[in-house]
């Protein structure tokens, strides 16, 4: 091939897009390796002994250990805050599911007046920094009782959850066609028994989405906590950082503990990555 | 999301939705769930509004006593205030731009029919379902100044520091671990917009014969504005937030080089108990939030023709 040659082919469209590809995939991987290693770090920090987990120099290869899984659970009752974690999870997927769903629906397909305003509102209710409402929460939660309770995080965590249940569940309706509902109304159905019938059968992605969103928001909670827990109700972030990470850290805990609390995220993602994106955006390129 | 119907068609269907007009199930539905966010969003926000309006240090005072606008004023001419609102805006600019400028070259490169590229996908959904509690926990133990595992590689080459020790330097690593968990974010939902493009809209710039860079620039960034404001305006309104990240690294320090707004109004209202005054802190974020929330309002009759 004469140097003429060469350049010909270098410059031919189809050589063109096959380096660049490459070339992509290549910064890909790079930026795969910059997202995954604290992950991956984390990992594999939890199986390091405390000497190890706290040398300046990173091995990568030892005998690992399971110490720091046994300390977390008994000498340090994270088994306690996982529990309190996943209950606490759960009764706000439940709350929010129950109450945001049927509104989602009615606004998804009825009309009335001020549905405008009352979109708007329920989306501004994700817009607003839960510090603004904290405080009230705590005054309210001290006169209570609620302080330090799983019923007063479950509550708290309604305050963001429920709006986002209505968001995403109802661009999941909007894709329903209505002509399902009016035929079904037509036969005789309540819009009870339309909804439960015949819209959410149809809508279950779109439910175990919603659910795996709003619990996502709970598990991952860490200000909330902050506020209105002490060490009974604490859930595994609070717990985390504030019987852990304060003094004298213990990082191969730590990795441990994070570890465990990042698991079932991965896993979700996993289940949801065709809607996760949408749902994180919480009805906001709904249009 | 398909929600391609024409304006005409859906505004035909909801004509036609009237048949669920008599049936009384639909208020329950609708008002029982909006009564109780009444109850747990506007109630402590209206609250709120009214501490701020309030002098009260927990356990000094049984009941707030009213003090009118002591409490702006005071905070209003506070130096404290005012450098939080700095730190604020310095972390909410540049955490927002980098993750913007990274995240187009991300969503770029995932826009190519390369191999992988659902592998890439799911792999990049990582960090944006972490606790941000977490992140901050992996950057820290990894930027340690003595034994991360960062400064491990960095003193190869001498560059080897205390990340977290002078405030600007503390401010950049909140910044970089924010980039760390959202950038990907940002790329996938540009992703999102430019698979929305049409190859033929490439094809007809090509016949006219604009190059790569001309077809970015009068093709692809003209018909990315809606997504692009909508990414913007999503992340802004999250960077406002931060919290856990300053929690778990800085605790607003080095002295107060990082303590943003959120924190300042945690620090106020819950450590010196000052509840009026950290209402009020706690106000200027929820303002600059809804400012913003009101450009995003304003735009969205823009994007409406996105997804």
């Amino acid at each position: 091939m004469s140097g003429r040659e060469v350049i010909f082919v270098l410059a031919s469209k189809r050589t063109r897009r096959i380096l660049g590809d490459g070339l992509a995939t290549l910064l890909l991987l790079a930026l795969v390796a910059f997202f995954l290693f604290p992950v991956f770090y984390a990992f594999v920090t939890s199986f390091k002994t405390r000497v190890l987990a706290e040398s300046p120099i990173p091995y990568l290869l030892f005998w690992p250990t399971l110490e720091n899984y046994r300390s977390l659970f008994v000498d340090n009752t994270y088994g306690a805050y996982f529990l309190n974690s996943l209950v606490i999870g759960l009764a706000t997927v439940v709350l929010s599911l129950l109450l945001g769903v049927p509104a989602a629906y009615v606004l998804s397909r009825c009309r009335f007046r001020g549905k405008g305003a009352v979109l708007l509102w329920v989306l501004s209710s994700r817009i607003l920094p839960p510090i603004g409402i904290a405080i009230p929460f705590f005054l309210a939660y001290r006169r209570l009782g609620l302080i330090d309770t799983h019923l007063g995080l479950v509550i708290i965590f309604l305050t963001f959850n429920v709006s986002l249940t209505i968001w995403v569940m109802s661009g999941f309706f909007d894709q329903i066609p209505r002509e399902l509902d009016e035929a079904a109304i037509i036969d005789g159905c309540s819009l009870t028994g339309v909804l439960l019938r015949v819209v959410l059968p149809l809508a279950t992605p779109g439910l175990s989405t919603t659910a795996i969103l709003v619990f996502l928001e709970a598990w991952n909670n860490f200000f909330f906590p902050l506020v209105v827990a002490r060490r009974n109700a604490a859930t595994v972030p609070l717990a985390l950082t504030t019987f852990l990470g304060d003094y004298n850290i213990d990082w191969g805990a730590i990795m441990a503990g994070a570890s465990l609390l990042i698991l079932p995220l991965l896993v979700f993602a996993l289940v949801i990555r065709r809607y996760l994106v949408a749902g994180l955006t919480q009805g906001a390129v709904k249009g | 999301m398909a929600r391609a119907q024409g304006k005409g068609r859906a505004a035909a269907a909801q004509e036609r939705s009237v048949v669920f007009g008599r049936d009384l199930s639909q208020h329950l539905y609708l008002y029982i769930p909006l009564a109780v966010l009444f109850l747990i969003n506007i109630v402590p926000l209206l609250y709120t509004v009214y501490l701020s309006l309030t002098d009260w240090v927990l356990f000094r005072q049984r009941t707030p006593t009213f003090s009118g606008l002591g409490n702006w004023a005071e905070l209003l001419t506070s130096g404290r205030f005012w450098h939080s609102v700095q730190v604020e805006l310095v972390f909410v600019a540049g955490s927002v731009a980098l993750e913007f400028l990274l995240g187009f070259g991300m969503a770029l490169l995932l826009n190519r029919a390369i191999h992988l590229r659902e592998l890439f996908r799911s792999i990049f959904m990582f960090p944006m379902v972490l606790p941000p509690i977490i992140a901050a926990f992996l950057w820290r133990f990894m930027l340690q100044a003595d034994i991360g595992v960062i400064n491990y590689y960095l003193r190869f080459v001498g560059l080897n520091r205390a990340f977290l020790a002078t405030g600007p330097s503390a401010l950049a690593t909140l910044i970089l671990v924010d980039v760390w968990q959202y950038t990907p974010f940002v790329a996938l939902l540009l992703l999102a917009g430019l698979q929305h493009i049409s190859e033929e809209v490439y094809q007809a710039a090509e016949v006219d014969g604009a190059g790569p860079v001309q077809a970015f620039r009068y093709v692809t960034l003209p018909l990315m504005i809606p997504t692009i404001l909508i990414v913007l305006l999503l992340r802004i309104v999250d960077a406002l937030k931060v919290f856990p990240t300053i929690y778990v690294l800085t605790r607003g320090g080095p002295g107060v080089a990082t303590e943003a707004l959120n924190y300042l109004a945690f620090l106020m209202a819950f450590e010196q108990s000052r509840m009026g005054y950290g209402a009020a802190l706690s106000l200027v974020v929820m303002i600059l939030s809804v400012a913003i929330a009101i450009l995003f309002i304003a735009t969205r009759p823009r994007v409406a023709s996105f997804e």
